[in-house]
């Protein structure tokens, strides 16, 4: 199977919903609501990272935040990998700016979060992608994401009256140093395990990695591909 | 519990096992077909003739009988121990009686009798003797019931009425079994004991082969899931949920299955066929 025709079914809504990939993002999604307390925030960041890439890597972010838009949660889905963005394409929306564009600024507002959101065809969610000019951003991460992050939060809470949720992908962990950053951004941070691929030894640096920087790693998810 | 451990290890280093034994049950299987395919290698007939060799009987104040038994074990040991059971005229003539003994064979095995491939070069390989004092067995092992059945009985006929033209008690010149050349000294001489047997089945000389190469895809299994244990030992490969969960000391989320492969019947026809006001699960 091609890489093309694997991205051609390769989110939650190209799956029967009582299917049992289905269920397993649902019942994921409500072990991660189960952790979230949403008066404490109302705004909940989630970082999905793996150790190292495998095939569909992006698609279990992607998934879960369909499952949490589809269970009524507003979301927004980041594409914090720079270095090979992918979402844009699979959710079948045209380039436009994101990220990097918003991490180029000197100043961020919730005007400019709302004009790099696209709304996707899953009602409820919304992507910032990964955008198109990815010089120096991997640099720029370390000293801005901070407050792309916390703009995104502020444009969750004027614009959504639910608890509502951003959920970022990123490079793997032993890659690049962006998913340390970001999980020590976000409340949340789960470490994508892949059954019969991801070794003990990048597991345990992963971990390692991401505890560092004093990311909230709280679990895990373990994913057959 | 542990068994099954042990199984699922087996289990995912499966092909590793099959690759060598079943590189081994080649090798086995090409082994054993020649050896099928080898006449006499895995089974064979057995025959046997036994005769009394001897003097002929002389004056006593010429030789003694003490000196005539021990004449004829001397004889009798050279017959069974010395070259002349393998010799290539013995072959020969025995090859000859054979031509000579066919209506004899045919009568008891048919009008066309397997004799295997009789040469000369071959019948002395598949001949015996073993001695008790005067008395010879001599053993055909032959591929054939009627090959050794023929060669036994020949060879048994050859010793009977022959025998002094390979042994002898003096050496002379010229045909040693005509008495006239003796001067005075016994000739050898010999007596059919019993006659060529039936062939009996017996265990060809290969057969114990069959046995090591039981013992070697015994051996090759043991290697090969040895082999697979210590791959496993040596991969680091988180395999379970509850591997991951012990080695990171975090809870598990939640576990994905591998996604059905396009065409199956729980993936849709295309994106658009999704339809927002479908009924979808909400948590």
């Amino acid at each position: 199977m091609s890489i093309r025709s694997q991205e051609q079914v390769a989110l939650l809504t190209d799956y029967d919903t009582n299917s049992a990939y289905s269920n397993a993002y649902y019942s994921l999604y409500a072990t991660i609501r189960s952790h979230w307390d949403s008066e404490q925030h109302p705004q909940y960041t989630l970082l999905l990272a793996a150790p190292a890439a495998y095939p569909e890597y992006a698609a279990a972010a992607a998934n879960i935040a369909i499952a949490a838009a589809q269970s009524g949660t507003p979301t927004i889905l980041v594409d914090a990998d720079v270095r090979t963005p992918g979402l844009q394409q699979r959710f079948g929306l045209t380039k436009s700016d994101g990220l990097s564009e918003l991490l180029h600024m000197d100043v961020v507002t919730t005007r400019n979060i709302a004009a790099s959101l696209q709304q996707t065809f899953v009602p409820g969610l919304r992507l910032l992608s990964a955008g198109q000019s990815h010089a120096g951003v991997p640099a720029l991460l370390s000293t801005k994401l901070h407050d792309v992050v916390s703009c995104i939060r502020e444009y969750m809470a004027q614009s959504e009256t639910k608890p509502s949720i951003i959920i970022f992908h990123c490079a793997p962990v032993l890659s690049s140093p962006d998913a340390s950053l970001l999980g020590a951004e976000v409340e949340q941070t789960l470490l994508t395990i892949v059954r019969e691929r991801t070794t003990r030894t990048q597991a345990k640096q992963a971990q390692e990695q991401l505890q560092g920087t004093h990311a909230h790693l709280s679990g895990i998810v373990v994913v057959d591909v | 519990m542990e068994l099954l451990t042990y199984w699922k290890v087996i289990w995912r280093r499966f092909w590793l096992i099959v690759l060598i034994v079943g590189v081994i049950a080649l090798y086995v299987g090409y082994e054993y077909y020649h050896l099928y395919k080898t006449p006499g290698a895995l089974k064979a007939y057995s025959s046997n003739v036994t005769i009394q060799v001897g003097l002929q009987p002389i004056d006593p104040q010429v030789l003694s009988s003490a000196d005539m038994v021990t004449v004829s074990e001397s004889l009798a040991d050279a017959l069974t121990t010395g070259p002349i059971l393998s010799s290539s005229t013995f072959d020969t003539q025995v090859n000859q009686q054979i031509q000579s003994d066919m209506s004899q064979i045919t009568q008891k095995y048919g009008s066309n009798p397997n004799l295997g491939s009789i040469n000369a070069g071959a019948i002395g390989g598949a001949i015996s003797a073993q001695r008790a004092h005067a008395l010879v067995t001599i053993t055909t092992n032959w591929s054939t019931a009627p090959g050794a059945w023929a060669i036994s009985n020949a060879v048994g006929e050859i010793l009977s009425t022959n025998i002094c033209t390979y042994l002898n008690y003096d050496i002379s010149q010229g045909n040693s079994c005509s008495a006239a050349n003796n001067a005075g000294q016994p000739l050898v001489t010999s007596k059919l004991i019993s006659a060529a047997s039936d062939p009996a089945l017996i265990p060809g000389p290969s057969s114990s082969k069959v046995t090591l190469y039981i013992i070697m895809l015994l051996v090759a299994l043991i290697i090969a899931i040895a082999l697979a244990f210590l791959l496993d030992y040596f991969d680091d490969r988180i395999r379970s949920k509850d591997d991951a969960a012990q080695l990171l000391q975090l809870p598990v989320y939640g576990i994905v299955p591998r996604p059905p492969a396009p065409g199956n019947a729980e993936v849709r026809r295309g994106r658009d066929s999704f339809s927002p006001s479908a009924p979808v699960k909400t948590v």
